[in-house]
Parts: C-alpha cells; structure tokens; sequence
C-alpha cells in the first residue's frame, strides 16, 4: 500500500479524535446523573482516536525519515489486490459516485428509471460495452424486481412521473 | 410439558402436508437471501411478513424458522466463493473461507461449512428442546450487569479480528463503537451527535452501517479490478465433498461452537454475531493451529458456522419461553404473532404448546431438507464461478440497495449504507478492521445501556456492579481472553516476520 495515503488517513483519525472531543463538550449533562455520564464513552472514543492515530502517524513518519530511498510502497496490512491484474481506485470512486446519484435520482425519477441507468452506468463503468443487452437486460431487472417488491410484497418503491397513472391503474395509493 | 412430550409435539406436526410445504419454500428462500449481500435473516422475514398473516399461527413459526436455517447455513456460500459475507455473522467465514477458496480448496471450505452448519442445527435443536425450560429461568437472572458483561465479553472476540495491525483493529472497534452510540443517551435521552438531523436523533439503523461496513465495502473493493472469477488460479468447478479425514479435525470446534451458539444465542440481545465472535475465539485459543486462523483454518469456519446456526435454537428460548425477542428476526416472529393475537410473554406457549412443536418442527425439517439437498446447492454455487464477475458486483449492489430501503422506506439508510461502505473501502485499504467496527457497532449502544443502567440498578456503585457473581465471573473470563488474544497477536506477527 502507499504510506502516503495510510499517513494521510491516520492523519484524519487524529482529526476525527479531536472534533469528536470538542463536540462531546457540548453534550448536556441530563436530568439523572450517573457514574458515566452521556461523555465519557465519546470522550474515550475521542481520546483514543487522538492517541491511536498520532502513534500511527509517528511511527510512519520515523520510518519515512529513516527510509533510505523514496518508494513509497509498504507491505499491505489491509486486503490486497489480486496480484498480476491491474487495479483502479478511480473506478471504485466512480461506482461510489454512481451509486450516490442513484440514491439522489431514486424519489425524483422513481425507482422505474432511476434504476435502468444506474445498472447501466455502474456496468459501463466496469466495462461492459454491448449497450444494448446491458440495456435490456437493467430493463428486466427493474421491472421484474419492481413487481416482486411493490406489487407482491407491498414495499412502497417511488415511481416518480408515473405516480399519477399508477394512482388510476391502483397500483399504488399515494 | 416434559422433554420427550415436546420432542413427540415436535415431530408430529410434520405429519402436517402443509408443514412441508411452507417449510420447503421458507428453506429455499432462505438460502437465497443468506446467499445474497445484505439480505439475511431480519430483511428475509421482513419480505415475507405480510404472507404469514394469511397462515395459521403454527405454520407462520415453522415458515419463518426455516427461513432462518436457511439464512445461516446460505451466508456461508458467498462468504466462501466470492469474500462476501450474507450477514455480519459469516464474516469470519470469509476471513478462512474465502482465503481457501482461493487456494482451490472452495469445496473443503464448503464441505465444512455443510457439516458443521448441519451438525449444529440438529445438535442444538436437542440442546433447545432439553434447556429451554431452566435457560428460561437463567434468561431471568441476566440483568443489565450480567448483559454488559456477556457484551463486553463479546467485544473481547473484536482482538481476534483486528488483522496484521492491533492498533488499527482497536480503532476501527472504537469508530464502530461511536457509531452505535450516536443517538439519544439512553439515561436521559438527550441528543448526541445528531447535529440536528432528526432522522438520526434516535441513532443510525444497525442493519444498513453494517451491511454498508461489511458487504458494500467489500462491492467497492472488488471493483478497483476487472477479472472473471474462473480466470484465477486455482478456482475449480469440481464440486468433490471432503473425505471424513479433512473434516475429522474440526469436531471439537463445531461442538465448542453449538455450545457456545446455543447458550449465547439464548440470552437476549446477543444473537448470531456475538455467538460467532465467541467461538471463533474460543476454537482459536483451543486449537493446535492457532496461527492459521484467519489464513484459511478449517476449525475457524466450523466454529464460526456451528456457533451462528446453534444460536438459531438459543435465540428461540427466550422468544417463545419469555416472549423476549432473542433478535431482529425474533422481533419480526413476535410481530407476526401478535397479529394471530397472542400477547408475548412467559404465558405464551402455555396457553399454546403447539408454536414450540411448530418451531421444533421448522428447525428440524429444514434441517434435514437441507442434509439432503444443501451440499448440491452449494455445488450449484460453485458453478457461479462462469458468472459474470462485473455484473454480479452491480446487481449485488442494486439489491441490497433494494433490500435496504425495503427495510423502512427510507433512502437515508441507503444513503448512509453507501457512505459507510465508502468508510469502509479505506478500513479495508488500509488495515482497519471492518468487522470490528461492525461487531462494535451492533454491540455498542447496548454495552453503553446495559452498563449505564446496571449501575443505577448497583445504586451507582461500582463494587457493587462487579461484584455480582455472574458479572464477575464473565467480566474475569473477558479480560483474561483480552490479554491472551493481545499477547497471541504479537506472538503471531512476531513469527511472521521471522
């Protein structure tokens, strides 16, 4: 892994540590007093995140010093990629972005065509480039897991523009 | 009621066609939702809700218990074949599941898995029928104290999964245990950390920080790369049961795990996760391997399978003896009675001795459906290896999106469920334990609560909290596996680097 990027996280762990102590001062204190109280298991969380990472970050940086050459390359401690087959962060950051405005498009759009072009986009960003299967295919997925979740089991999945003509077919009664 | 009269109740009811049946379809779905990322046990019952209002109360229990089977021996194949566990308790599953699988030996994993989710579902079904009465009267005597300390007990299993670095596991826990606490404080049920947001005034959803944690993670790794899972070396469609020599070895552990499962699946708000934690635990701390554990140890997946499928018979007795649900999915098997207009409680199963004999039915047909049919099931899961990798990522990902939302009809938790996923894509990264903060997260509001409030049983005493006998026994236990899990940490990363 890039001891860049594991300082840079251990860096935000620190600073994650502090702000969740400076907000835990502005917890109230409650009617019922106890032993604990409503801070201390925030302030513990707090001051072992402070602790925890700067030792991280110490110990990075005293390496780093000692290093005696600039790859930044270090022995994993996380899961690894398979070996021999190239990896991309970008693309799981664009899957994640993918996902994050399926989520916004989910009530506006529906769930009928939210769906479809999220199924596309995600696949596309995989790779997968015979549009028009990947098409028909998002197509069918939506419309037989909207049938088995909205209409058989009654789960209240937004359709977005449709909402008028599903109200008069009975489909939905909102 | 005696032992043998319930046994009989139990297994006339199976003279019942309609038993079969629902006990057939609840099975199968069961495996498909434990198969699948996100879905599980409290999102499967959920699904099917709505149906067992239309069936009698005795067929609703057997349908919803086999459900239940299902789930926890149908986790284990996506945590074996593709590093995905089907719910927080199979994780560890994939930690050695998933490593032997990729060393072409899926069918060994798979074969043990098969033997010890089996095994302990029957064994513990005898456990449940001769316990549930004195574990009843136990389930009485485990007050907040006596809870804090089997929680912290469990927390204590969190070292066995802090990976190659102690210190970023413990930090992952402690995220995971900030996470669980965020919410009203519950002594006084003020706000924290809610920053005026009202849909988090109450804390986040477990169900969706933790599929977001655990599985969604684990979507957004898998696709940093591009592969068809039959490209890999060693990944073999043979779908060959294990001969008894290469399962012989892990019998102490499935027996250590239903144990372990059924006793800790029985006190409530326990359940599979920390049943699993524990005996993985306790399978490591007892094993002539230990080092293997997480690198593929066939004792940690029996454990680990025995223990979550016992706790399906443990979670029962406090459900139906107390009318205590023993989890999420006990919730659910309350609600639905409810509805047939049974008032949960110690009376429950007095008034009504057939919903036990329905419930010992569910667990035992299942179980046997799935002695007969499960290993071709899983060998049908082999042959998923020729599906499409990139594809079976994405629809994973729609439908636990789906599954999510189905949970309250709010996109919030899916919105949450990404974020934490994406939280999770660094943890995994960078070596901070996804499953310790997973295990924290489900734990901690109830460790917060159980120690908060035992206290103002103890009169705010501390001594007095200790002192009870089975807290401090259990607490005692705690702390010695603590030292000895940290001390085997460092014993293992020494010899590694050697």
């Amino acid at each position: 892994m890039d001891r860049r990027f594991d300082l840079l996280f251990s860096v935000v762990v620190v600073a994650l540590g502090i702000f969740v102590l400076v907000e835990t001062q502005t917890i109230p204190d409650g009617v019922f007093v106890d032993p604990v109280g409503p801070r201390a298991f925030f302030n513990g969380i707090g001051a072992f995140f402070v602790v925890g990472g700067s030792s991280i970050v110490f110990r990075r940086g005293v390496q780093w010093f000692r290093g005696r050459d600039d790859a930044h390359e270090v022995p994993a401690e996380g899961s690894k990629d398979e070996p021999g087959i190239p990896s991309s962060g970008a693309r799981s950051y664009g899957i994640v972005a993918i996902c994050l405005g399926y989520v916004a498009l989910w009530e506006p759009l529906g769930y009928l065509f939210s769906t479809p072009v999220f199924l596309v986009a995600a696949l596309g960003a995989m790779g997968e480039r015979r549009w028009l299967r990947l098409t028909v295919i998002a197509i069918a997925f939506t419309a037989v897991s909207y049938f088995v979740f909205a209409q058989f089991l009654n789960v209240r999945l937004p359709v977005g523009p449709l909402r008028p003509w599903f109200r008069d077919l009975g489909w939905v009664n909102i | 009621m005696d032992i043998f009269q319930t046994l009989a109740g139990g297994v006339g009811q199976l003279a019942d066609p309609m038993v079969w049946v629902m006990i057939l379809i609840g099975t199968v779905f069961g495996v498909i939702a434990g198969a699948l990322p996100g879905i599980g046990a409290t999102l499967g019952y959920g699904l099917v809700l709505p149906f067992t209002f239309v069936m009698s109360p005795e067929h609703a229990v057997a349908f919803l218990l086999s459900i239940s089977v299902g789930v926890m021996y149908g986790n284990s194949i996506p945590a074996i074949l593709m590093g995905v566990p089907g719910n927080p308790s199979a994780v560890l599953t994939v930690i050695d599941g998933h490593t032997l699988f990729k060393r072409g030996e899926g069918s060994l994993a798979l074969g043990v898995a098969f033997v010890a989710a089996l095994g302990a579902q029957f064994i513990s079904i005898l456990f449940f029928v001769v316990l549930v009465v004195p574990l009843t009267n136990l389930a009485y005597v485990f007050l907040a104290p006596e809870l804090f300390a089997l929680l912290l007990l469990g927390m204590v299993a969190i070292v066995s999964l802090t990976g190659k670095n102690v210190l970023k596991g413990l930090l992952a826990a402690a995220f995971g245990l900030g996470i669980g606490i965020v919410g009203l404080d519950p002594i006084n049920l003020t706000a924290r950390f809610d920053f005026g947001f009202r849909v988090i005034r109450s804390g986040f959803e477990i169900v969706p920080v933790v599929i977001g944690l655990l599985a969604v993670s684990e979507l957004f790794r898998m696709t940093r790369q591009v592969y068809q899972w039959e490209n890999l070396s060693g990944v073999t469609k043979k779908n060959k049961f294990p001969p008894w020599s290469k399962l012989k070895p892990t019998i102490p552990a499935i027996l250590g795990g239903t144990v372990v499962g059924t006793l800790v699946g029985a006190i409530p708000g326990a359940g599979a996760t920390p049943a699993a934690m524990i005996a993985y635990q306790q399978a490591q701390l007892f094993s002539k391997h230990p080092e293997e554990f997480g690198n593929g140890s066939i004792e940690g997946i029996a454990a680990n399978e025995a223990a979550q499928n016992a706790s399906n018979s443990g979670e029962l007795i406090p459900t139906l003896a107390l009318g205590i649900p023993g989890s999420g999915s006990m919730v659910l098997l309350l609600s639905a009675l409810t509805v047939h207009g049974f008032i949960p409680g110690p009376r429950m199963t007095e008034a009504r001795p057939e919903l036990l004999y329905a419930a010992i039915a569910g667990l035992l047909a299942a179980t046997l459906f799935l002695v007969l049919t499960g290993w071709w099931m899983a060998s049908l899961m082999l042959k998923a290896v020729t599906l499409n990798r990139s594809g079976v990522i994405v629809f994973s990902l729609a439908v636990v999106i789906l599954g999510v939302f189905s949970l309250n009809g709010r996109i919030f938790d899916v919105a949450a469920m990404i974020v934490f996923g994406l939280i999770g894509y660094f943890m995994l990264r960078y070596g901070y334990s996804t499953a310790g903060a997973a295990l924290a997260v489900v734990l901690g509001k109830l460790f917060e609560q159980n120690l908060r409030q035992g206290l103002s049983l103890t009169r705010n005493s501390w001594g007095e909290f200790f002192a009870r006998p089975i807290t401090a026994t259990v607490v005692a236990i705690a702390v010695i596996i603590f030292l000895i899990g940290i001390y085997r940490q460092f014993r293992l990363r020494q010899r590694m680097r050697g």
